[in-house]
């Protein structure tokens, strides 16, 4: 084999630790202690990215569609000469029929005829 | 357990502290990155004493630790790769050598790095564990999987590139 001292010696010295480097992983490894992870920062706020946006992904787009439930209401009035009256629950009276298809405040309740006509 | 694997574990200390300036030494080769070779190599001590306080004393204490360094040092080196742009941009390498150290440090250092980065990974790493390491060949053949044979020869072709490349460069 071709032996050469000079190169194995040069490498040696280029890549020396020193010698309280040595001691103290030495330490360390007997006191079976963890390495202290000095890129961990990075790390976790990495994965605390990746569960955020991957979190966001799945979820978002697979969440329920949000609908409005009907309300539970019924309503009784009375239909005269054409015309329904209706008394509505906030304590009002809503008439419509004839050329009225509608009888309803700007807010609050009120009555609307979609189609047809009242009979 | 073998005879040889309860020595190790009387020994515990004493084969630590023989092995420690060693394995760091080739882990820095390895990686060029002190605080990153000191992490690799107490890893690698860590889990030699673990096994041996389990009662799992390996049958040679240096293939172990250098084996484990070897595999260390490579996901290490694909973990820097990967992190680098990330702590390039937060400026987080603060735990690299001072730029006095790394001045005096540098030249011989840098045309021995160059040098080394001129053999194939396989030859680098036969000669890393050996000359750097202090590895025997048959530790470095149990380390990389190799008969010792085939250890030598990449070792013997390592020496003679390098010995070529150092000439070169200080010529």
């Amino acid at each position: 084999m071709d032996d050469d001292p000079q190169v194995d010696e040069r490498l040696r010295a280029a890549f020396e630790p020193g010698a309280r480097a040595a001691a103290r992983i030495a330490a360390a490894a007997l006191a079976d202690r963890a390495v202290t992870r000095r890129r961990g920062w990075l790390g976790l706020a990495a994965a605390a990215a990746t569960v955020c946006i991957v979190s966001a992904l799945v979820f978002w787009p697979s969440g329920p569609i949000p609908h409005v439930e009907p309300a539970a209401l019924s309503l009784s009035g009375s239909l005269t000469d054409g015309l329904l009256v209706v008394s509505l629950p906030d304590g009002s009276v809503a008439i419509t029929g004839g050329d009225a298809r509608q009888d309803r405040p700007q807010d609050g309740f009120g009555l609307v005829l979609v189609e047809g006509e009242l009979r | 357990m073998s005879d040889r694997g309860s020595s190790v574990i009387v020994d515990l200390e004493r084969t630590i502290a023989e092995l420690a300036p060693r394995v760091l030494r080739y882990a820095n080769a390895r990686l060029g990155d002190p605080a990153l070779a000191e992490d690799v190599a107490q890893e690698s001590l860590t889990a030699l004493v673990r096994a041996c306080r389990n009662g799992g004393g390996p049958h040679s204490a240096e293939a172990f630790v250098f084996a484990i360094a070897r595999r260390r040092a490579g996901r290490a080196a694909w973990r820097r790769r990967l992190w680098a742009p990330v702590e390039l941009a937060s400026g987080a390498r603060s735990s690299a050598p001072s730029p006095e150290a790394r001045a005096i440090a540098r030249d011989e250092t840098e045309r021995v790095r160059n040098a080394l980065a001129h053999l194939s990974s396989r030859d680098r790493e036969a000669i890393l564990l050996v000359a750097v390491g202090g590895v025997s060949m048959s530790d470095a053949a149990s380390a990389l999987g190799l008969s010792i044979s085939a250890v030598k020869m990449r070792v013997s072709r390592a020496r003679a590139r390098l010995a070529a490349l150092l000439e070169e460069q200080h010529g």
